[in-house]
């Protein structure tokens, strides 16, 4: 095969039994990979009643076709397992160095089934794969866990990873990869604690092959070309202010969630927005594998209480600590997002719970009797506190594990969860932007702005601004974006740079780009509208899956703080997310039944009957 | 476009030019007020800063999308950035 590897690893903790399987190229052609090879093998393998930190609970690791290759951005990696957040499916992605050189070992995939007795680390060096003890790695942080790693098997490998708050439970740990990447939203990596695996360490030598290096030689011109000559006088705005380039935006349009999504403007902004952040804590910045844009923040912080380096803040974690929990000190923010790397935990659940926590307080529904301390709106201390807190299961830090949902519902107000699916929302509040409202209740994972990210079109200008607060006909362009985004998701790429640069800069948003490179890569003559049936057949392929574990309309919900109470501040002010009208628009677009239940002529269609 | 052409009147706008933009700010700063006609539209608005059309520069004012021939108002808050990715 080209493009694919052609292998897939099967792995069996249980038993403690490795196996090589060979990939389908019907299989590859007809679900690429990433999410599509990961919903694939979900359905095949895998009871959507099951337990999700049960034995019986399956995690794919996967890479696309063009991981690997030196397609821009080509760095991306899935990894797709039932959530024990939400319930549903859930496919987080991330990129760095470790997804191209898992690839590089000879696998596209790696199925993980079952539980170790004991702590292990999988150990793939050139397709040797063995597992490893990981007795003595049990309880480490993800930085002291790669360092060890680096040290006992080479100090090149890759190594991807979860913290101790995997191990301990929280409903929302990551799996970190090259130390400061992040597959994680989830739990995912709660999923790979209860299967008592701590680490995935890769080393190999293995290019994949490429059907048309002639083709892909003048395609890579064609892209690169142009991406230079737009930026030939400035560089990309993600390279010079990161993704916190978003906070002056979201601001603007009325659309920074601010305590807990009680209001979409934040007064103190300024102090948290880019600019602030390159001026006071960004020492570098990073780019993952064949990346040109290098969007990563490497920071420094100096504040004596918050002291540390690393990586981050980006947008969502801004959002999420920052203005959502009222905070304005960015060296707090940073602070906490350190932590959250080395212990494992989603920056946008764990920002989004402690604000969730915040009101509560406020509202006197939890006492400093139950916090330990007193939890007031814009104090930093408390956020740096309570991550840590939560990381090492102590305390408060106890509820706070079981994210917003869980945590509002103890204590007896679950309305003032911000969810969906039981899973918190990005940075956009859904009532000053519609069809984000609509993309949060249908994303398959519960709310994220990443399974189809509306923003592009509402605030960010791509392909082009269409007005924000307009709800009516907004569902196709939901729709379009989603089945993009799923076509980004398994082809191994970064949704950075292939929104502006391998797709159609119209309101259909074809990814022609894409197509060309997959083509020249894999030798298979895609079409668009080839395209377009992968990606709605990884789209119905993951509603199947949701149906099937009990999911349907009554769980494509928003709370009633976003669909009934009007926006306060900002352009929106007076709107609410109207997200039933959408719903029943959205629900005809994807052939769906009123009860969002894929028809079986769709199922037909795509060949998932 | 001398700001006391059309009317003799003006008009005083805030102006943020995000990121990568900010390189051609007259002040060399993101964020800074400005003196301009009153009536002025986008696209006049735009010229003076001589950003590249390959850019493709957005214009929001007041939190709200602004076409070419929108005409700026006294102590609008305007915001100017490449469409861009991320978030």
């Amino acid at each position: 095969m080209h493009g694919w590897m052609g292998k897939v690893l099967r792995v069996d903790l249980t038993e403690g039994v490795l196996k090589e399987e060979r990939l389908d190229p019907d299989v590859a052609r007809k679900y690429l990979g990433g999410r599509g090879l990961g919903i694939y093998y979900l359905n095949k393998e895998v009871d959507p009643g099951c337990d999700p930190l049960g034995k019986e609970n399956l995690m794919v690791m996967a890479t696309g076709p063009l991981t690997g290759t030196k397609a821009p951005t080509g760095a991306r990696y899935m990894v797709t397992t039932k959530s024990p957040l939400t319930g549903a499916i859930t496919c987080s992605n991330s990129g760095g160095q470790f997804p191209a050189h898992l690839k590089r070992t000879g696998f596209d995939a790696l199925l993980i089934f079952g539980a170790a007795k004991k702590p292990v680390y999988l150990f793939i060096d050139n397709e040797t794969c063995e597992l490893r003890s990981a007795d003595h790695l049990w309880g480490k942080t993800t930085h002291e866990t790669t360092a060890q790693l680096l040290s006992e098997t080479h100090p090149k490998a890759k190594v991807a990873c979860i913290g101790p708050a995997a191990e301990k439970g929280v409903l929302y740990a990551t799996i970190m990869n090259d130390k400061d990447r992040a597959a994680g939203r989830s739990g995912v990596g709660t999923v790979m604690g209860a299967k008592r695996l701590k680490a995935i360490v890769v080393r190999g030598g293995q290019k994949p092959a490429i059907a048309d290096a002639d083709k892909f030689k003048d395609v890579q011109d064609r892209v690169m070309g142009q991406f230079r000559e737009t930026h030939k006088d400035t560089p990309p705005p993600l390279r010079v202010n990161g993704t916190a380039n978003t906070v002056a935006i979201a601001q603007a349009f009325g659309v920074l969630p601010t305590k807990n999504f009680q209001q979409g403007t934040f007064d103190k902004w300024e102090n948290i927005q880019a600019s602030t952040l390159r001026d006071t804590l960004v020492v570098g910045n990073k780019a993952c594998y064949s990346c040109p844009i290098g969007c990563g923040r490497l920071t420094k912080v100096t504040q004596p209480e918050f002291a540390g380096e690393g990586e981050g803040p980006e947008y969502e974690t801004i959002y999420s600590m920052g203005s959502n929990c009222a905070i304005d000190n960015l060296s707090a923010v940073t602070k906490a997002n350190y932590i959250c790397n080395e212990l494992g935990l989603d920056t946008i659940t764990m920002g989004s719970t402690v604000a969730c926590a915040m009101e509560l307080y406020e509202r006197g529904y939890i006492t400093r009797k139950e916090v330990g301390f007193p939890l007031k709106w814009g104090d930093g201390h408390a956020l740096v506190k309570l991550t840590k807190m939560t990381g090492e299961m102590k305390g408060f830090g106890r509820d706070l594990a079981l994210g917003s949902y869980r945590l509002a519902q103890k204590y007896g107000h679950p309305e003032l969860a911000m969810v969906s699916k039981k899973q918190e929302f990005a940075g956009y509040d859904p009532r000053a932007e519609q069809g984000m409202g609509l993309a949060y209740a249908t994303s398959p994972i519960g709310a994220s702005h990443m399974r189809g990210d509306p923003a592009y079109f509402e605030i960010l200008g791509i392909p082009t601004l269409l007005d924000p607060l307009e709800w009516k006909g907004r569902a196709k362009w939901v729709k379009v974006c989603q089945d993009l985004s799923a076509i980004i998701d398994a082809s191994g790429i970064c949704i950075f740079f292939t929104m502006r640069a391998l797709v159609e800069q119209k309101m259909e948003m074809r990814p022609f780009g894409i197509r060309d490179y997959l083509e020249a890569v894999t030798g298979f003559d895609y079409t668009i509208e080839e395209l377009a049936q992968v990606a709605e057949r990884i789209i119905n392929a993951e509603r199947l899956f949701l149906v099937r574990a009990g999911l349907n309309r009554k769980s494509d919900t928003l709370p009633h703080r976003l669909t009934h109470e009007p926006i306060p501040d900002g352009p929106g002010k007076g709107y609410v997310c109207h997200l039933e009208e959408m719903l029943d628009e959205y629900y005809k677009e994807q052939q769906w039944t009123v009860n969002g239940v894929p028809s079986d002529k769709k199922l037909k269609q795509l060949g998932l009957t | 476009m001398n700001a006391n052409s059309k009317t003799g009147e003006t008009i005083g706008v805030t102006v943020r030019l995000l990121a990568n933009l900010n390189t051609y700010s007259p002040i060399g700063k993101e964020c800074f007020k400005l003196t301009i006609a009153r009536q002025e539209t986008v696209a006049d608005f735009l010229d003076r800063f001589n950003i590249p059309s390959v850019l493709k520069p957005i214009v929001v004012i007041n939190g709200r999308p602004a076409k070419p021939m929108t005409r700026l108002s006294d102590g609008d808050s305007v915001l100017v950035y490449e469409p861009v990715t991320g978030g």
